[in-house]
C-alpha cells in the first residue's frame, strides 16, 4: 500500500514534479518530489543525488526538511515538509504592499539559513524567490538544493552556469569559475531589495549584457582599482563608466537607513568585499527584530 | 580569479575556522574501516582500475578518493560478493563519486563508458538498482571529507615563507610551493593503493603526505610549528605512516627503474604485467 496519498500538483522543480500529499499513517501533509529514473539512462540524476546528500546534513529551521527518500518502480521520491507557498507567490498575494517587519523577519531567516549552509561548507547557488518557501507560521525556508555544492578550503573551480540570471553576481556573469559563499550573498541582496519593493525585481535583465548594464548603472562600473583582477576574468569585457546617480534610498524607498546600509554591503561587485551571512546577521538593522510581530 | 579565493581565505578567518571545525566533526563520524573483506587481495587491482579511469577522464582527486572510500566500506560489509561483481560495484562507486564531485559533462561521459563496460554482464536496470543499493547503504550521505579536503587546507602552510623565496633568491629553479603540491598529490595517490591508510583519519593521512613530501624535498625541519598548529598533529602522530609512505615511494622508484631498463633491453617488446603485482605511480612527479 502506498504510504502517501497524492492531493495535487504544486509545481516543477529543477528536476522532477512536486505534489502535495498526505501521509496516510499520521495525516501529516507533505510535499513529494518525484524523479523519474529512466529518462536519460543517467541513473540517479546528480542534482537529485546532491540535493538529498546535502539536505541530509543541513538540519535547520530555515532549511526545508527532507523527511524521507523512497524508490520503487524506476521512480525516486523525496518527501519534504510542506510549506504553503514560495516567496514569489507570497509577493503575488500582497498586492504591492509588504509590512516592513515582515521584510526584516524574512531577510533575517534567509540569512540564518544561509549562514548555516555556509558554515557547513555548502553553497546554494540558486537563490531566488521561487526557491524560498514560506509556511503558514511565517517561517522562511531555503529549498531546491539541486544546484547546491559542497566546497572546501580553499575553494575549487566550479561551473559558471549557475544562478538564475537576475540573481547572478557580476563576477559569475563575467565567467568566474572560482567563487565562494559570496555568490549566495549577492543573490540574498537582490532578494532583499525585491522584498522591500514587495516583489519588484531589482535587476530584471534580459541577457548577460543587459544584466551587467543594469547592475553597473545602479552601483557604478567597477574598475581594476575597486576590484583587482576584474579584467582577468574569463568573459570580461569593458563597460562604459556609469556615474552613480540613483541613491539607494530611491531604489528601495520603504527600507529604513539601517536596512539600506546592509543592502549596500551585499550589493558589492567585488566578491571579496561582499558581506558574509554571519556578519550580516550582526548588523544594526536586525537589532530590534520582533519575530512575533512579523508573523 | 585566484585572488578572490585567496582574499576570502585571509579575510574571512571566522568562516574558514567554522568550515574546518565542521570537516573535523564530519571526519569523527565517518563509518570506520575494518579491512576484513575476504576479497582484500583484489582491492589493489580495483583501486588501480579506478585510478586509471579517473586519470583517463581527468577527474579530480576528490572523486577518486570518495570512490575508494565507498568501495572500502562496501567490501567490509559485503562478504558474499564475487570478484566480478565487485568490479561492477567499483564502477557504481566511481559513478556516484563523479555525480557528487564533478561537473555534469563528466557524469555523462562516465555514464556512457559504464554502460558500455557493463553491457552483457548486467542490465541497465540491475545497475540502477545497484546504484540505489549503494546509496541506501550510506544513507545517501556521500558528502564525506577525504584526505583531499584536508590536504588543500594544510597546503597553505606546507612551506614556510622563507622556503618560498629561497629558490627565487638563489636564482635556481626550485619553486617549493609547486613541488610540494606535486609531491603531496603523488603521496595521496599511492596512499590509495595500500589499505593500511584506510584505517586512519583523512586529516592524519593528509598530514603524513605533507611530511613525506617535505622529507623528499629536503625541507627541514620536516614538521614545522605552523604545520603542527594547523593540523593539530604532532610528529609522533604521523611518523609511523611516513615510514610506510617512503617505503612505497622507494618501491615505486625501483619499479620505475626496472621498467626503464627492461624497456631498453626488450626494445618495445615488453610483456604486460599483472597490475596486482606491479607498483605503478599514477603520475611520475619527478618527470612532470
Amino acid at each position: 500500500m502506498q504510504k502517501y496519498e497524492k492531493l495535487e500538483k504544486i509545481g516543477e522543480g529543477t528536476y522532477g514534479t512536486v505534489f502535495k500529499a498526505k501521509n496516510k499513517d499520521n495525516q501529516e501533509i507533505v510535499a513529494l518530489k518525484r524523479v523519474r529514473l529512466d529518462d536519460d539512462d543517467e541513473g540517479v540524476p546528480s542534482s537529485a543525488l546532491r540535493e538529498i546528500c546535502l539536505l541530509k546534513e543541513l538540519r535547520h529551521r530555515n532549511i526545508v526538511h527532507l523527511h524521507d527518500i523512497l524508490h520503487s518502480d524506476k521512480k525516486l521520491t523525496l518527501v519534504f515538509e510542506y510549506c504553503d507557498q514560495d516567496l514569489k507567490k507570497y509577493f503575488d498575494s500582497c498586492n504591492g504592499e509588504i509590512d516592513a517587519d515582515v521584510v526584516k523577519s524574512f531577510m533575517y531567516q534567509l540569512l540564518k539559513g544561509l549562514a548555516f549552509c555556509h558554515s557547513h561548507h555548502v553553497l546554494h547557488r540558486d537563490l531566488k524567490p521561487q526557491n524560498l518557501l514560506i509556511n503558514k507560521n511565517g517561517e522562511l525556508k531555503l529549498a531546491d538544493f539541486g544546484l547546491a555544492r559542497a566546497f572546501g578550503i580553499p575553494v575549487r573551480c566550479y561551473s559558471a552556469e549557475v544562478v538564475t540570471l537576475w540573481y547572478r553576481p557580476p563576477d559569475v556573469l563575467f565567467g568566474a569559475k572560482v567563487y565562494t559563499t559570496s555568490i549566495d550573498m549577492w543573490s540574498a541582496g537582490c532578494i532583499f531589495a525585491e522584498m522591500a519593493n514587495a516583489g519588484r525585481p531589482l535587476f530584471p535583465g534580459n541577457d548577460v549584457d543587459d544584466q551587467l548594464k543594469r547592475i553597473f548603472k545602479l552601483l557604478g562600473t567597477p574598475t581594476e582599482e575597486s576590484w583587482p583582477g576584474i579584467t582577468k576574468l574569463p568573459d570580461y569585457k569593458a563597460y562604459p563608466i556609469y556615474p552613480v546617480t540613483t541613491p539607494l534610498s530611491s531604489v528601495v524607498p520603504t527600507l529604513p537607513p539601517k536596512g539600506r546600509d546592509l543592502l549596500q554591503h551585499l550589493l558589492v561587485c567585488n566578491p571579496s568585499l561582499r558581506m558574509s551571512a554571519e556578519e550580516s546577521l550582526a548588523q544594526n538593522y536586525f537589532a530590534d527584530l520582533n519575530a512575533t510581530k512579523a508573523l | 580569479m585566484l585572488m578572490a579565493g585567496k582574499n576570502w581565505c585571509n579575510g574571512d578567518k571566522e568562516l574558514v575556522k567554522a568550515i574546518y571545525a565542521s570537516l573535523k566533526e564530519e571526519e569523527g563520524m565517518l563509518i570506520s574501516y575494518k579491512g576484513k573483506s575476504p576479497h582484500l587481495h583484489i582491492r589493489r587491482y580495483l583501486v588501480d582500475w579506478l585510478a586509471v579511469q579517473a586519470e583517463c577522464f581527468q577527474m579530480t582527486s576528490h572523486t577518486i578518493h570518495l570512490a575508494v572510500f565507498l568501495l572500502d566500506r562496501i567490501m567490509d560489509r559485503d562478504e558474499n560478493s564475487n570478484e566480478a561483481h565487485l568490479h561492477i560495484v567499483a564502477m557504481a562507486c566511481l559513478l556516484i563519486a563523479t555525480k557528487f564531485e564533478d561537473k555534469e559533462d563528466m557524469v555523462m561521459k562516465l555514464g556512457r563508458f559504464v554502460r558500455r563496460v557493463i553491457n552483457g554482464i548486467i542490465s541497465q536496470d540491475e545497475f540502477l538498482l545497484l546504484e540505489l543499493e549503494v546509496l541506501d547503504m550510506f544513507d545517501w550521505r556521500v558528502n564525506v571529507p577525504t584526505a583531499v579536503h584536508f590536504l588543500d587546507y594544510f597546503l597553505q602552510v606546507a612551506v614556510t615563507d622563507q622556503e618560498k623565496y629561497k629558490g627565487i633568491q638563489e636564482g635556481v629553479k626550485f619553486n617549493a610551493p609547486v613541488y610540494i603540491k606535486k609531491y603531496t598529490k603523488y603521496f595521496l595517490d599511492i596512499s590509495l593503493q595500500n589499505h593500511t591508510f584506510s584505517f586512519i583519519k583523512p586529516s592524519l593521512l593528509a598530514a603524513a603526505c605533507i611530511a613525506s613530501s617535505r622529507i623528499c624535498l629536503n625541507l627541514s625541519p620536516t614538521w614545522t610549528r605552523a604545520l603542527q598548529e594547523t593540523t593539530s598533529y604532532s610528529w609522533g602522530d604521523i611518523s609511523s605512516y611516513i615510514g610506510i609512505m617512503l617505503k612505497a615511494h622507494e618501491a615505486d622508484e625501483m619499479a620505475q627503474m626496472k621498467e626503464n631498463s627492461e624497456a631498453n633491453v626488450t626494445d618495445g617488446n615488453k610483456s604486460f604485467h599483472d597490475s596486482r603485482d606491479e607498483v605503478k605511480p599514477f603520475v611520475d612527479v619527478r618527470r612532470s
